[in-house]
C-alpha cells in the first residue's frame, strides 16, 4: 500500500522543525551560563521541551498529516503523549551533556546519540500510536539508516550551536537540526510498509485523536514556538544594548 | 581599605550569592549590603573590606560578571576595621563623577593604571566600537607617561570582557584553541585584519604601533585578548604577550597566547 505526500505540508514540516530547533538551540546555548541548580535545570528542560515537543513532535505530526493514505487514521492519545515525552526526555539529556563543562568531542557523541535517539524514539513511538485498518512493518536496514541520519545530523547541529559563534551558530545549527529531524522522519517513513488488515471496530478508536485535533495542537505549538523565538531574540537584543562596559 | 559598590543588575535571584562568592574569591569580605528594586532593574549596594592591591582584580571581576550590567565604586582608604560605617538604613550611594573611580589606586602608585581616566573613556569606547582607534590614540596621548602601558592594558581588558559578554557569551565553554578560533579571532577581526596561526594572532596595520616608532604599544591588544579569554572561562589564567611588533620593524604585530 502506498500513500502520497502533500508537498506543501512536507515543506511546512521542515519549516516547523527549523523554527522549533532555532527556539530550542537559542535556549540551549544559555545553559552553560545558567547557575548550577534550579536555574540550569530549568534552562535544560525549557530547551529540551522546545526541541522534543516543538521541533520533533510537531514536525512529525505535520509530516503524518502530509502523508495521505486511502484509509481512516487516528492516533492513540496515550502513546502519542508518551512519544512526546520520549523526545523531550532524550533531548533534555543530550542538551544537558552538551551544555555542562567544557564542550568537546567527548561530549558531542553521547549528546548527539541522545538527541538522535530522541528524534527516532519519538518518531517510532508516534508511528506505533497510529490506529488504522493496516499494520506497519519496517525494513530494518532503512530503519537503521534513519537513526544514523538523526544521530549524525544532531551531532553537527550541536557542534555548530555550542562550539561556534555568530550567524552559523544561530541559524546554521537550526537548519541542520531541521535536516536531522526531517531526514530521520522521511527515511523512517520509507522504511515503513503497510499491510491491510480487517477494519478495526469503533472501540479501537475510542479515546483517540483525529487529524483535526492534531492540526489544532500543532498550530498552537507552532505559534507558541514562534512567539517564544521572538521573545528570546528581543530580550537578548535589549540586554545587548543595555550592557554597560 | 573599605570600598562601596553600587551594582545594577537585571536579575534579583542569586545576585547577592553570586557577588558574595566573587567578593570572597577576590580576597575581600562583605561588610554590609542592601538590595533594592529601581526602575532600570535591581540595585545592590555593597560595602566590602580587603587589601588595596587586590581592588583592581575585584573591579575587573565585578565589571565582567554576567549578572552585572554596570557598577560604580567609591573607595575609602582606611587603616582597618575602625572605618566609619554608614547607618544600614541609609546607605552611602556613589555620588562621585566617573573620574573619581579608583582614585585610591592612582595615588602614590605611578606604575599602576590610571583607572579613573580609563573608566571615563570606556563608555565612549563602547559607543564607538568597533571603530575605537581614534579614541584610543587620543586617550593614549592624554595618559601620564609612567602609566601608559598598564592603562592601555587595563582598557583592553575592560573592552575585551565587555565584547565577550556582548557578542560571544552564548554558547558552550571552549578550550583555548576553540576560544582562539571562535572568539578571539572574530573579535580581533572586528577591529583589524587578523590571522590565526596555532596560538598566535598576527595583526596587520596596527595603528597603535607605527613603523619605526619603537613604541611596542601592544598592551591594549594583550589586555583585550586577556579580557576576552578570561571571560570565556578558558581554564587557568591566560598569558598574552606581543612577540613581534610593527614598531620594531616586524611586518605585523604578533601576539602569542599561552594558557
Amino acid at each position: 500500500m502506498l500513500g502520497q505526500y502533500n508537498l506543501v505540508l512536507v515543506t511546512l514540516s521542515y519549516l516547523v522543525s527549523v523554527l522549533g530547533s532555532f527556539t530550542a538551540l537559542q535556549l540551549a546555548i544559555a545553559i552553560p551560563q545558567a547557575s548550577p541548580g534550579r536555574e540550569r535545570r530549568n534552562a535544560i528542560l525549557a530547551a529540551g521541551t522546545a526541541m522534543g515537543g516543538g521541533a520533533i513532535w510537531a514536525m512529525h505530526f505535520i509530516a503524518m498529516l502530509a502523508f495521505e493514505m486511502d484509509m481512516p487514521v487516528a492516533y492513540d492519545t496515550f502513546i502519542t503523549l508518551v512519544s512526546a515525552l520520549i523526545g523531550i526526555a532524550s533531548c533534555s539529556v543530550g542538551l544537558a551533556i552538551a551544555g555542562t563543562g567544557v564542550f568537546s568531542f567527548d561530549k558531542l557523541l553521547p549528546a548527539g546519540i541522545f538527541m538522535g535517539c530522541g528524534v527516532a524514539g519519538m518518531h517510532y513511538a508516534g508511528m506505533a500510536a497510529m490506529l488504522m485498518p493496516a499494520e506497519v512493518y519496517y525494513d530494518l536496514n532503512i530503519l537503521m539508516i534513519s537513526v544514523i541520519i538523526a544521530v549524525i545530523a544532531s551531532c553537527v547541529a550541536l557542534w555548530m550551536a555550542f562550539h561556534m559563534r555568530g550567524p552559523l551558530q544561530r541559524f546554521g545549527s537550526a537548519l541542520i537540526m531541521g535536516v536531522a529531524v526531517c531526514g530521520m522522519h522521511y527515511t523512517g517513513m520509507a522504511a515503513a510498509k503497510y499491510r491491510h488488515v480487517e477494519i478495526p471496530n469503533e472501540a479501537t478508536f475510542a479515546g483517540s485523536m483525529s487529524g483535526e485535533y492534531l492540526g489544532l495542537s500543532i498550530f498552537v505549538i507552532s505559534v507558541g514556538l514562534l512567539m517564544f523565538a521572538l521573545t528570546i531574540t528581543q530580550a537578548r537584543r535589549r540586554r545587548r544594548a543595555q550592557l554597560a562596559i | 581599605m573599605e570600598v562601596e559598590f553600587t551594582v545594577l543588575s537585571d536579575r534579583r535571584e542569586g545576585l547577592l550569592r553570586e557577588l558574595g562568592n566573587l567578593i570572597i574569591h577576590s580576597g575581600f569580605s562583605l561588610v554590609r549590603q542592601r538590595m533594592s528594586t529601581i526602575e532600570s532593574g535591581v540595585q545592590l549596594w555593597l560595602r566590602v573590606s580587603g587589601r588595596e592591591d587586590r581592588l583592581l582584580e575585584l573591579e575587573e571581576r565585578l565589571g565582567s560578571h554576567p549578572l552585572v550590567l554596570s557598577f560604580e565604586s567609591e573607595h575609602q582608604v582606611t587603616d582597618g576595621p575602625a572605618a566609619p560605617v554608614a547607618p544600614a538604613a541609609k546607605p552611602v550611594m556613589p555620588k562621585r563623577p566617573p573620574q573619581g573611580v579608583g582614585r585610591s589606586l592612582q595615588g602614590g602608585r605611578g606604575a599602576g593604571p590610571a583607572v579613573g581616566q580609563i573608566e571615563a573613556e570606556l563608555p565612549g569606547l563602547a559607543q564607538d566600537y568597533p571603530r575605537i582607534f581614534p579614541r584610543l590614540l587620543s586617550m593614549q596621548g592624554k595618559l601620564p607617561e609612567g602609566q601608559k602601558s598598564p592603562s592601555m592594558e587595563f582598557a583592553g581588558r575592560r573592552v575585551g570582557a565587555w565584547v565577550y559578554k556582548r557578542d560571544y557569551a552564548l554558547g558552550g565553554k571552549l578550550d583555548l584553541s576553540g576560544a582562539l578560533k571562535h572568539i578571539a579571532l572574530p573579535a580581533m577581526r572586528n577591529l583589524l585584519s587578523t590571522d590565526l596561526k596555532e596560538n598566535s594572532l598576527r595583526v596587520k596595520n596596527n595603528p597603535l604601533c607605527m613603523p619605526g616608532s619603537h613604541c611596542r604599544n601592544g598592551e591594549f591588544f594583550c589586555g583585550f585578548l586577556r579580557g576576552l579569554l578570561d571571560e570565556s572561562g578558558v581554564g587557568g589564567q591566560v598569558t598574552v604577550r606581543e612577540i613581534y611588533c610593527r614598531s620594531d620593524g616586524a611586518e605585523d604585530c604578533v601576539f602569542e597566547i599561552v594558557n
